[in-house]
Order: C-alpha cells, then sequence, then structure tokens
C-alpha cells in the first residue's frame, strides 16, 4: 500500500513528500529522502530515522513501525546530534 | 456658498436614523461585521485625512501624470538592459502578487463602502477602493509594456489565474482578507496589520532599494501607490478603536492572525527581493534590518498606543528574521522551474553580506548554498536539473507555502488531527490559526492533497506544465544559467554527492 509521507532531514531547508510502500525498509525510505534532498544537502553515510522523540530501526517496514498516511518523520545524519524535540 | 471646511464635516457625517426599517436591517451583522454595536458606538469614528472627492480626483490626477511621465521615459530596450538580471526578479515577483490581489481589495473596499457603520468610514473605504483599482491598473499597464523583452512579466496577470503553489498560497490569503472579510475583519487585517504593519516595508523600504538598483520605474509605482496606502489604511486604527472600546479580545486575536499571515506573505516576497535579488553592490540594509525598524520599532508602538498586546508567538517570530526567508528561498532556487521569475545562485560576496547581516543562522545556511554551489559547478552552465529538485515539497494546511519554518537544524512542522484526518503546519502559529477556524480550512487542499487525489500530477515535469502554468520557456531558471566566474574557485563535489547507501 502506497504511504506519502512528509520527510525532514536535518540540515534541509523544506520538508519533501516521499511516497513508499508500507512494505519499504525505514533504510530504503531514508535512503530516498537522503538522494531527494542532494542537491541542498551533502549525503550522509549514515543516519537515524525519528518519529518525534522516538528512533525507528533503519531495518523496519513502513508498516511495522506503523507509519501512517501523511506522518512526519525526521532523518538525523549520524554524525549530527538529535535535535531533539520533534513536534507531532 | 459654504467653504470647504464648513461643507465637509456636514457631507463626511451624514447618518441618519431609520424610520422604516431596523438598523440591523440596513447592517446586518453577516455583512457589517461583529460585534454588532448601534449605530451611536460609532458615531465618533474619525481619520485624519478627511479628503473630499474633488481633491481626491486633483491629487490623484497629478499622481498619474509622475507615472505616465515615468512610462513615457522606460520601456526602451536600452534602459531595461541596464537593469540587473537578478533584480528584474524582483520586480516579476512583486507585480504578480500585488495587482490582481490589488483588485480584490477593491471588493474589500467596497464591501466597507455600503456596510462600513459610519458614513465617514464608508466615504474613505469609497476612495480606498478607487486607491485599489488604481493600484491594480498601475502594474498591469506598466508591466504589459515589458512582456515583449521578457515573456514572464506576462505573469503580473496570469499568476493569480493559474495553479501554480505561490498562487494557490496568495489566493488562500487574499480570498480571506480582501474578498471574505466582514468590514471590521478587514480594517484590521487590511488596513491596520498589512498596511500599516508590513507595506511601509515594501512601500518604503523596498521603493528606497528599487532606488538604488536604478530602477525608476518601479521606484515610482511604489511611491504612487505608498501615498494612496498612508491615506486609506487610516481607517484601521478608527475602526479598531471602536473595536477595542467593546470587544478587545476580538481585536487581539485578529491582529494576532493576521499578522502572522502577513508575515508569511512579505517575507517571501520582500525578504527574496532584498535579500538575494539586489545586486550586492546596492545593498544597504538587510531584509531582517528593514523588519526591525518598520515592525519591530514602529508597529509595536502603534499596538501599543491602541493597548494591545504583541502577538503570543512574538518570540517565535523574532526569530523567524534569521531563518524564515532564508529557507523558503533556498528551497524555491532548488525548485526555479516551479515559478515564473529566475533565482539568482549567491555567491561568495553576497554569502559574506549574509553571514555579516544574520551571524546567527548563516552557519546552519550556508552549508545548503555550499552543496547547491558544488552541484552547479560539476553540472557546468545551462544544466539547470544538476542543481534542480525533482521530488514534490511539502506545504502547510494553513498558509499553503512550503514548510519552511524553524532551522535547518529542527524544522517547525507540526501535526494536528481534526475530523479523523491528519494536517500539517508549517508553525505553531499557523497550526493555531487552523485551530480556532477548522471549519473554514479543513476542506482546502495543499498541493499534496491535490497530488494524493488524482488532481495534480505527481511528475514533477508534468506538474510544472499542466498544473503550475508554466513552459519551458518561462519558467524560472538561474538567472545566469549557472555561469558564474566564481564557481570554478568552489570545492569540487566530493564523493557520494549523488547519493548514498545507508
Amino acid at each position: 500500500m502506497l504511504v506519502p509521507l512528509h520527510g525532514f532531514l536535518q540540515g534541509d531547508s523544506v520538508g519533501l513528500l516521499l511516497l513508499v510502500q508500507d512494505t519499504d525498509t525505514l533504510a530504503h525510505v531514508a535512503r530516498t529522502l537522503i538522494d531527494a534532498a542532494a542537491v541542498r544537502v551533502a549525503p550522509a553515510q549514515h543516519v537515524r530515522v525519528f518519529r518525534g522523540d522516538v528512533e525507528l530501526p533503519l531495518n523496519e517496514t513502513v508498516g511495522g513501525a506503523g507509519l501512517g498516511p501523511l506522518e512526519r518523520i525526521d532523518l538525523v545524519p549520524e554524525d549530527a546530534a538529535p535535535a531533539g524535540g520533534t513536534a507531532s | 456658498m459654504l467653504e470647504r471646511d464648513d461643507w465637509l464635516p456636514l457631507a463626511r457625517k451624514l447618518d441618519w436614523d431609520f424610520s422604516y426599517v431596523s438598523e440591523r436591517d440596513v447592517f446586518p451583522e453577516a455583512m457589517s461585521g461583529a460585534p454588532w454595536l448601534p449605530g451611536d458606538a460609532w458615531q465618533h469614528w474619525e481619520e485624519p485625512y478627511r479628503t473630499s472627492y474633488r481633491e481626491y480626483v486633483a491629487t490623484q490626477h497629478q499622481k498619474e501624470g509622475a507615472v505616465r511621465a515615468v512610462r513615457d521615459a522606460i520601456g526602451r530596450p536600452g534602459d531595461f538592459a541596464r537593469l540587473d538580471r537578478g533584480w528584474l526578479s524582483a520586480v516579476k515577483l512583486h507585480a504578480a502578487g500585488l495587482a490582481l490581489a490589488e483588485f480584490a481589495a477593491v471588493v474589500g473596499n467596497l464591501r466597507a463602502a455600503r456596510f462600513g457603520r459610519a458614513s465617514a468610514w464608508r466615504q474613505a473605504a469609497s476612495l480606498g477602493a478607487l486607491d485599489e483599482l488604481r493600484h491594480t491598473q498601475i502594474p498591469l499597464l506598466l508591466m504589459h509594456d515589458l512582456v515583449r523583452m521578457d515573456p514572464q512579466f506576462d505573469w503580473t496577470h496570469k499568476f493569480f489565474h493559474t495553479n501554480n503553489w505561490v498562487a494557490i498560497a496568495a489566493r488562500h490569503l487574499v480570498d480571506e482578507m480582501l474578498l471574505t472579510s466582514d468590514p471590521i475583519e478587514f480594517a484590521v487585517a487590511t488596513n491596520f496589520v498589512f498596511e500599516t504593519g508590513f507595506t511601509n516595508l515594501q512601500f518604503v523600504g523596498l521603493s528606497a532599494v528599487a532606488h538604488e538598483a536604478g530602477d525608476r520605474m518601479f521606484e515610482t509605482m511604489l511611491q504612487s501607490i505608498q501615498t494612496d496606502e498612508a491615506r486609506h489604511s487610516q481607517i484601521g486604527g478608527a475602526v479598531l478603536e471602536t473595536l477595542m472600546r467593546h470587544d478587545p479580545a476580538r481585536a487581539q486575536r485578529a491582529i494576532d492572525k493576521w499578522f502572522w499571515r502577513s508575515w508569511l506573505y512579505f517575507a517571501v516576497t520582500t525578504g527574496f527581493a532584498m535579500d538575494y535579488f539586489t545586486p550586492i553592490e546596492e545593498r544597504r540594509h538587510s531584509f531582517k534590518e528593514f523588519v526591525e525598524e518598520w515592525i519591530l520599532g514602529q508597529f509595536s508602538d502603534q499596538l501599543a498606543r491602541y493597548g494591545l498586546a504583541r502577538p503570543w508567538y512574538w518570540d517565535q517570530f523574532v526569530a523567524s528574521l534569521d531563518y524564515y526567508h532564508h529557507m523558503v528561498y533556498a528551497s524555491a532556487y532548488t525548485y526555479r522551474a516551479s515559478v515564473w521569475f529566475d533565482c539568482v545562485l549567491p555567491g561568495p560576496s553576497e554569502r559574506a553580506w549574509l553571514a555579516q547581516k544574520y551571524p546567527s543562522s548563516w552557519p546552519e545556511l550556508d552549508p545548503i548554498w555550499r552543496q547547491v554551489a558544488r552541484r552547479a559547478r560539476q553540472a557546468g552552465p545551462g544544466l539547470e536539473w544538476f542543481t534542480h529538485g525533482t521530488t514534490p515539497v511539502t506545504f502547510c494546511d494553513l498558509c499553503q507555502l512550503v514548510l519552511c519554518g524553524g532551522t535547518p537544524r529542527r524544522n517547525a512542522a507540526c501535526l494536528r488531527e481534526h475530523g479523523g484526518k491528519r494536517f500539517i503546519f508549517c508553525s505553531e502559529p499557523c497550526a493555531w490559526i487552523f485551530e480556532r477556524e477548522p471549519e473554514r480550512y479543513a476542506e482546502h487542499e495543499t498541493v499534496v492533497q491535490r497530488i494524493l487525489s488524482g488532481k495534480a500530477p505527481g511528475n514533477l515535469l508534468a506538474l510544472l506544465r499542466t498544473y503550475f502554468g508554466l513552459s519551458q520557456d518561462r519558467w524560472g531558471k538561474d538567472v545566469a544559467r549557472g555561469d558564474y566566474p566564481w564557481l570554478a574557485a568552489e570545492p569540487r563535489p566530493e564523493p557520494g554527492d549523488e547519493g548514498v547507501s545507508c
């Protein structure tokens, strides 16, 4: 099932629309967002994925993580400190 | 025969008691606005200009002559070619946002000219409507002359008739503020907040910038409009005085709502023009410095004078001066084909100027431009798409602008649930405005919702061509087509710049 998400990469200036499948892993979702933002943000080798303050495992699927349509996810490059308290 | 000072007060204050209809029937609350007050409450309504129609026509005739003289003096290809290409983008952006928005303001003023509760108010609003008609016609006339030299100027008239994402955001604001507001809300939103609080930023501040940029036509146009705005904006304070006596909480809510909505509009239009489109050698003050003078200083004083508090999100507003328009511009540059004006890639001297003007935020913003510049160098001149996004961006469910609130480190977008649906907002103030009147806003679809419901294509190129109303010869490009001498000194892209594995 197609799941549209609002994706925010730390360091970027704008949120992006991610159209992913509920069976996609979060690693795949992260790669999609990093590629989409590469025009503005130098790609990081490793990132962490958050929903609000909760970190999500990269090997989890979109559906398995309970992400529904138009939820917000945040990507934080591993060498950067989490911004903390993403609004939800 | 009566002298002017004898008949004018009588003519302006020509209210009377109704004998065969009630006052509520003549001025129903739905049209005249809330709170509904008996006529006595409005009898002391006054504004300082007290212009007669004859004086109005004579003054406007003189101003029209000045505009005509400038129009006759410009329009030659040589004059046009002397203007900086980046500056012309500022003109295109403002002209499109201005012309038909002013036409909507004619409607708002005419509603007040009929349903305003004091005859002096109705008379001032009648002249205000004529002002706004003039402000529609001037940019349409002047910019029409430029279409033959640059077809992007065609968007001066076309803009509001398209489903371009900026036009959707502009209509969302203009429809509510100018077309559908009752006269009381119109006076607070338009005459007081927008015209008293913000348009000095544009008509005085930007006019001075136009002078520095050598654009006499745009400077004259702005100044000519500003003299009208200074007069009819006085309606706002006069209405606020009565509103504060009878319903101060309503007045404060209206201020809080319309200040935020106006701020987002001006941050995008005037912020781009002052900090990115004005040639670096002509810049004197940053957008933030203009806002500090005209809004943090003068408008704050005006609020206090009426007994109003600063909006509840004031600290957030002040913090956004360092970030918001920069984040929107970085996003617009990398989606420039989605707009009708060209964009400037800030080079080392521009970035040094911005770093000096925005010392607290620029260290977070500069990496974005370094990355864009790296890719521009790798692409070489003429290859627009290597510095252009291909994934649709997301939009705020209130203001309809891109989600660029907060900082690059922490975007301020926030989610809310209403009626079983999920909504996203660029900022807490936008969420607050939505939550106060969800029935007003919930059914309006953002570009994302239009894509998801199949009304707009998800493919970016198809979206630009078939939905945003752009064609390849009109859509925004890099103003120098990527041919910047300074790019040769930029670092080459690092390994992995075109994508990585996680």
